[in-house]
């Protein structure tokens, strides 16, 4: 399925990311981890706390499940205005 | 009248949001409008050629319209408007405008504080600072978050 990320992620790991899920799904915890070993260059900002996890477009705990399907996206702290 | 909010990937125009928003009110007695406007430098004072603001097409807008609804439901306000740039922005373009309308004039200056306060820290935007010298992705400051947390007593995050 496709990760997505924003800001100082997308710039990193690029806009969009296709990642195997176990067809059960995983937690956001379980998710960062596998994303972190895949991209052992990321690894720092994907596993730190500033990177919040967005499942369908809301922001989601660490051990809320992610299921084949869902928009997931990864995103730093927001700096508008 | 109520919110309007956009995200606007091209040039902002200040005066003509603000001819706009005023043309649409009915009866209200005040009107505060905030423009921000992209710095040429930092915070070091280094010069900076730059900014790009990042953003996640739907959820963007949909914290926008969260923001400018928020600002309703709290002051004696009739309307808000908020325009937010995205993509890449010049030093000296706006980035924001900010603008609420009420009755008296009260209300409108605080909606328009909280508006941007808000604005600050909860938009889904991401602001990457372009210098001769490299970039830098943007965090909120902690003047920032006290911002932020006048309204509530507790950070968002």
């Amino acid at each position: 399925m496709k990760i997505l990320f924003f800001g100082s992620l997308g710039e990193r790991i690029g806009r969009e990311l296709d990642v195997a899920l176990p067809e059960a799904g995983c937690t956001v915890a379980e998710l960062r981890a596998r994303l972190a070993e895949a991209l052992p260059a990321a690894a720092d900002l994907l596993t730190g706390p500033s990177a919040r996890a967005c499942i369908d477009r809301e922001i989601a705990p660490e051990e809320a499940l992610v299921l084949p399907g869902q928009e997931i996206a990864f995103i730093p702290p927001l700096s508008g205005g | 009248m109520g919110s309007h909010v956009r995200l606007e990937p091209a040039a902002l125009s200040p005066e003509a949001e603000l001819a706009g928003f005023i043309r649409g009110l009915d009866s209200d007695g005040a009107v505060v409008s905030f423009v921000g406007l992209a710095r040429p430098a930092d915070a070091s004072g280094g010069a900076v050629t730059g900014l790009y603001l990042d953003s996640y097409p739907g959820m963007t807008e949909a914290s926008l319209s969260g923001i400018a609804e928020d600002a309703l439901g709290r002051f004696a306000v009739s309307a808000v408007h908020v325009v937010h740039r995205c993509g890449a922005v010049a030093p000296g373009e706006a980035i924001v405008f900010a603008a609420a309308a009420a009755p008296h004039r009260r209300a409108a200056f605080e909606a328009a504080d909280y508006l941007m306060d808000r604005l600050k820290t909860d938009a889904m935007l991401w602001k990457r600072e372009d210098g001769i010298d490299g970039s830098r992705w943007i965090e909120p400051s902690e003047a920032d978050r006290a911002d932020r947390a006048r309204w509530s007593g507790r950070c968002p995050d």
